[in-house]
């Protein structure tokens, strides 16, 4: 028996090892799962803990709430208080992700606190950063403990990030090769997004009874978000077509290709709509940008696309439910006064939503609300200081980016100092900690908090330039960037497709997918810019190995000085690269992407049937190695 | 260098690496954990294979053959037997692995090598790692692991050329499972801390060896077969079953609480059978082979203790086990093993001399870490006074980090990123373990001797420069911090040639105290790979309790930092959260 079990795998392993054998494995294991489905589990008990607060019982067996020593790691997400106290009054409980925590601007100043003033009510504060839908019913499970007297809901700007279940794979892979990446998204959005939204909320409702709920909907920047630059079109056919259209600024046709899959399209549909005062217009082709990354399987700033607002506002039609809609509080084109970035508020955005909130919560609470207090200069200053960097991290736009920094000095001129720092950490190629700005940095706990924060301490260092020059320009720093980025340059050979060379924002680091990452850089945009700074004019050569569907311009300063053939294996070529002394930028020109996509959407297919991403977006060429010497 | 050039890769089980092969002479090796930071990174090695490339002067255009460390049909194969009579198994453990396509897939679409692959069975790969390596002209080979493929421990003969493996234990009967089982049953981590109960076995009593050997039959000759009903690996949940707790008539030790007397008598217990059963193997295998030498690699190869046995008891003059005897180490083997298969011909029998593999950094590299910073450091222009002044500090008792040179492949740290201390200090080992390493107190430290002096010093009679072996101190000098309970000592010898400024530290310390002997550890914390980058190294000597480090020829003494970067460090760990588990998964 034992032999004939040895011979019977092995050859069933000979029959299954291709790639068919692999997907023919997976397909049977999720047959069988399916089969096997046991019905959902019961509710889980959470215990009573609240975030990162557990519950300690008083002599008088009151409960309070107090930090928890084993979270201490989330804390720096949640509100900066020890203790969440007995409940002595009116309280409220507001819930919700970082737009809710003031994000920038927390901890001096907090929405919660804001609310606490306007309607002089305790307010207790569960907003944490990055909360995520799942974590919402385990918290909603504990509120009663607290004693509300009505809730807050603020949420949803990170709902499009879904956890897939086994039957999603199987759906989303259809759906990819059915339809390509633009079928697959609008299932994702329209089906998982909207699916789980909608059953989040119902699981909160169903917790919280008889108490009044305030459901906020949030809003997006959406006149002044732009996406990254490496984002540009998913596979699609006709990609050639598209980009030549593209080209000649023709949104329409380009959308019935992308299928609204680009926000690239979009944009340039809200920008021609603009021009024409054709302010509706304009805001649909917005959302629709801002929607057009949702599903698609990329990494993308957080935001709440329709279907989730849709979702919330549906929720309101329960009873003892009332809605703040920010999309109708904000008017039609809401922009940088509004938002630092692509969905945190500005001291102007805070008081408007804290009034919209504070006046739903006022017939609840029978209290009459105060108007919210304006932030202080000096705090919001360091909020616009901080969303420069933030701006600048998601490749904004240096207008953009310039925009927070000269608001910053506006507010308080005394920030002259800070923003220096923060101009001359980011020009330095060592880690943060390592600069003697990271001492004054350490001086300011409203910028500490984020600068500070261990992801920024480990983060790649990109090419922050654009940054640098917009501190330095709204802090009149003179000539600090440029003197720091010479003594700066590297010593040749320089590896170019090092970060800090050639990534604007993490993202371009470690690539704009969320699969696993790629031991060479797939480039999802025409141009690929590097930053060469050297301390003396002089003439390198360049050893660029790639591989694309067409010849490859190599550009230094604006002048072309090489053409590579380009072809679909690897090769390596030398061009010469005549730099001069301080700042270069070398660009790689490339082809459209090869016009055949079946072979890729196939290949996407099989990987999501193996709960793996697929890489969504058209690819124009795969650099392996740039050097210079 | 002409000849093929050749990558050599392992990856997707543990310890994920990558080498370079031009026309047979090793260029370059290197984990990919530490360039990820992440310890024990299965993933597979895309920073290494950059890096080794790079090391080469080469790019991906140059390579003829990337050679991978596993035959997926036969893993795949075992795979399915283990999930019998489920076909397939569905289990969360085996769920998506069932892929034999995914090493080929995962080189095309991650590594973008759209090339010719060759794929070396798993003990071949071992084998040829350490025979290919180890300079014999005719040797016998052993490989011992947990699993590869089916096979968990071969027996071969390299001659010449040629190198064939004859015999072998099929899976589940393993010694690296046996051991990893006693492990995990023990509280410790499997696939990562088998060494702690190594290191903990001289501090028991053999008092369970009886029960010990019931787990493991010894068949004739180079077979031998677990007793299932003590093992649970089978299921991929757990590695020991119900039985193995009855057998020693304890619950398994919960991880993370206090060591006892059990915990001690049953580690020494479990090596004294290893030990018994490896002799007894070799044995066989050298009246087979009648070769005077012994090449060997595997995991079970890193068990040094029994190495050192091997030597003084066993049939063979000589023993070679390839430094990075692991699963990283195999990649070595795979990429030779494809040099033959692409040429015809063996690759140049050269023994390996050193594994300072790795990536090296300049003073320019050094000097920019502190350029924006407030740090006092100080540069010495030549080794003659850098070595004199770490040797002072030294001998006045500092812990002292040392970045030197080329990384090593493989686990030990040999002088290029190590932590070093005065081995006579008596407290010196407590206080490592404690506040440096932030690990056990029981973990014992290895010398590092100068080659020419450590015959005085160690029962030894050949250059040691892996950490391979142990054996026993027989020296005049007290070494408290680096001599086990027992005794032993595990010496790495350090030659003038393959590590010149290491050498002169071990002269100048020497010269100061009449000691030629140096602690020297792997220079990183507890869960955190060894250090790569001179930024790493950085890090880990703020966050510990180092007194000074050596960057190179740049000195940074610990009062001399910046209060902020301490501060900064005091609370994060070091990144990445290791893979380390309870259970292998064999999938």
């Amino acid at each position: 028996v034992n032999d004939l079990l040895s011979r019977s795998t092995r050859q069933l392993a000979e029959t299954l090892a291709s790639d068919e054998g692999a997907l023919t494995l997976a397909r049977m294991q999720r047959l069988a799962l399916a089969a096997a489905r046991v019905p959902p589990a019961e509710r889980p008990d959470g215990g009573l803990r609240l975030g990162i607060w557990d519950p300690i019982a008083r002599d008088d067996g009151a409960i309070e709430f107090a930090r928890a020593a084993d979270t201490s790691g989330e804390w720096r997400y949640w509100a900066d208080i020890d203790r969440i106290p007995r409940k002595i009054g009116p309280r409220v409980v507001l819930v919700g992700e970082s737009v809710a925590r003031a994000y920038l601007f927390d901890p001096a100043v907090t929405l919660a606190g804001m609310l606490q003033q306007s309607l002089g009510v305790e307010v207790v504060d569960l907003a944490r950063t990055d909360l995520v839908a799942p974590q919402l019913p385990p918290l909603f499970d504990a509120l009663p403990a607290l004693e509300p007297d009505a809730v807050v809901l603020f949420a949803g700007n990170n709902w499009s990030s879904v956890l897939l279940e086994l039957e999603d794979l199987d759906t989303l892979s259809r759906a990819i090769r059915e339809g390509g990446f633009t079928r697959c998204r609008a299932m994702f959005v329209d089906t998982l997004i909207r699916g789980r939204a909608r059953a989040t909320l119902e699981q909160i409702a169903d917790r919280l009874e008889n108490t009044p709920l305030v459901v906020v909907v949030p809003e997006f920047n959406l006149l002044d978000w732009r996406s990254e630059p490496g984002v540009v079109v998913p596979v699609v056919a006709d990609v050639e077509r598209w980009l030549a259209l593209a080209a000649e600024r023709r949104a329409a046709e380009m959308i019935a290709i992308d299928d609204g899959a680009s926000p690239v399209s979009q944009q340039i549909a809200a920008a021609q709509a603009l021009e024409r005062n054709d302010v509706a217009e304009a805001r649909q082709h917005l959302e629709a940008a801002r929607d057009a990354l949702c599903g698609l399987m990329v990494s993308h700033s957080p935001r709440c696309p329709r279907v989730v607002q849709d979702e919330l506002r549906a929720a309101a039609d329960r009873p003892g439910v009332r809605l703040v809609d920010l999309p109708r509080l904000f008017g039609p084109l809401p922009d940088r006064h509004l938002f630092l970035d692509y969905c945190h508020l500005t001291g102007e955005g805070l008081q408007r939503a804290t009034a919209a909130i504070a006046d739903a919560l006022a017939p609840i609470l029978n209290v009459a609300p105060g108007v919210p207090a304006e932030t202080e200069p000096r705090i919001a200053a360091r909020a616009h200081l901080l969303a420069a960097v933030h701006n600048a991290h998601y490749g904004q736009p240096a207008e953009i980016v310039g925009y927070h920094a000269r608001r910053a000095n506006q507010l308080d001129p005394g920030i002259r100092g800070l923003m220096a720092a923060v101009a001359e950490m980011v020009c330095r190629n060592v880690q943060p900690w390592l600069t003697r700005a990271w001492e004054v940095l350490r001086t300011e706990p409203q910028v500490w908090r984020y600068l500070g924060a261990p992801e920024i301490q480990r983060a790649p260092r990109v090419v922050d330039v654009a940054l640098a020059d917009a501190l330095a320009e709204a802090a009149d720093l003179g000539g600090l960037v440029d003197q720091l980025l010479v003594e700066e340059s590297a010593s040749i050979p320089l590896d170019l497709l090092a970060p800090r060379h050639r990534a604007a924002t993490f993202r371009e680091a470690v690539g704009q997918g969320i699969g696993p990452q790629l031991g060479f850089v797939r480039v999802t945009a025409p141009t690929s810019r590097f930053l060469v700074v050297r301390p003396v004019a002089q003439e390198l050569t360049g050893r660029i190995t790639l591989r694309a569907s067409g010849r490859v311009s190599v550009i230094v300063n604006d002048v072309r000085v090489a053409e590579i053939p380009g072809q679909a294996d690897w090769e390596t070529c030398q061009v010469r690269l005549p730099l001069t002394a301080g700042r270069n930028v070398v660009e790689l020109r490339w082809p459209p992407p090869a016009a055949e996509i079946e072979p890729a959407l196939e290949r996407a297919a099989r990987r999501m049937e193996r709960a793996l991403y697929p890489e969504p977006l058209a690819a124009f060429g795969e650099l392996h190695g740039f050097t210079a010497s | 260098m002409a000849g093929p050039v050749i990558v050599g890769l392992a990856a997707h089980f543990h310890d994920a690496a990558c080498c370079l092969l031009v026309g047979g002479t090793l260029v370059a090796a290197a984990q990919e954990e530490r360039f990820t930071r992440v310890k024990h990174d299965p993933s597979l090695p895309r920073n290494a294979f950059r890096w080794c490339l790079a090391r080469g002067g080469m790019t991906i255009a140059d390579i003829d053959c990337l050679a991978w460390y596993e035959d997926p049909v036969a893993k795949l194969d075992r795979q399915l037997w283990m999930g019998l009579p489920y076909v397939p198994p569905s289990g969360a453990q085996f769920l998506f692995r069932l892929d034999a396509a995914r090493p080929e897939r995962e080189i095309r679409e991650l590594l973008g090598w759209d090339g010719r692959i060759e794929f070396v069975a798993h003990h071949l790969a071992h084998a040829a790692s350490a025979y290919d390596f180890s300079g014999f002209p005719d040797a016998a080979v052993l490989t011992v692991d947990a699993v590869g493929e089916w096979t968990t421990m071969s027996y071969g003969r390299g001659r010449g050329a040629d190198l064939d493996l004859f015999e072998e234990v099929r899976f589940p009967h393993s010694l690296g499972l046996f051991y990893s089982a006693i492990t995990a049953y023990l509280g410790f981590d499997v696939n990562d801390a088998e060494y702690k109960v190594m290191g903990l076995a001289p501090y028991g009593r053999p008092r369970y060896v009886d029960q010990v050997r019931t787990l493991i039959e010894e068949l004739p000759g180079g077979q031998f077969r677990l007793n299932l009903s003590y093992f649970d690996f089978l299921t991929g949940t757990r590695m020991f079953s119900d039985e193995l707790c009855r057998l020693f008539g304890s619950a398994p030790r919960r991880p993370e609480t206090e060591v006892d007397d059990f915990t001690r008598d049953v580690a020494r217990s479990t090596q004294v059978v290893l030990e018994e059963i490896l002799l007894d193997k070799a044995r066989w295998l050298h009246e087979r082979v009648r070769a005077p030498r012994l090449c060997m690699a595997g995991g079970v190869a890193l068990n040094c203790v029994a190495i050192g046995r091997l030597l003084r008891e066993g049939p063979f003059e000589e023993i070679f086990v390839q430094p990075a005897a692991s699963d990283a180490g195999a990649a070595l083997g795979a990429a030779t093993v494809a040099h033959r298969r692409l040429t015809g011909w063996a690759p140049p029998a050269k023994r390996l001399s050193h594994v300072f593999l790795g990536p090296a950094y300049s003073a320019d590299d050094v000097a920019a870490l502190f350029r924006g910073s407030n740090a006092r450091t100080r540069s010495y222009m030549n080794d003659e006074e850098l070595v004199e002044h770490v040797a002072e500090r030294l001998a006045d008792g500092r812990v002292i980090g040392w970045f030197n040179g080329a990384m090593e492949f493989g686990p030990r740290a040999l002088g290029a990123r190590s932590i070093l201390a005065d081995p006579r200090h008596p407290g010196m080992r407590d206080r490592i373990n404690a506040l440096v390493k932030k690990r056990e107190a029981f973990r014992p430290f290895a010398p590092a001797v100068l080659e020419e002096c450590a015959r005085d010093y160690f029962e030894l009679g050949h250059a040691a420069p892996f950490m391979v072996e142990t054996c026993q101190v027989r020296s005049s000098l007290d070494l408290p911090a680096v001599t086990h309970v027992d005794g032993s000592a595990r010496p790495q010898t350090v030659s003038a040639t393959t590590s010149p400024r290491f050498h002169a530290l071990l002269r100048a310390f020497e010269r100061r105290t009449g000691c030629p002997i140096l602690l020297n550890t792997s220079f990183n914390q507890r869960g955190e790979p060894i250090v790569c980058t001179p930024m790493d190294a950085l890090a880990c000597f703020v966050r510990n309790d180092l007194d000074c480090l050596v960057l190179e020829r740049t000195v940074l003494d610990r009062q001399d930092i910046p209060v902020a970067w301490a501060e900064t460090l005091r609370t994060t760990g070091p990144p990445g959260a290791g893979v380390s588990s309870s259970v292998y998964t064999l999938l």
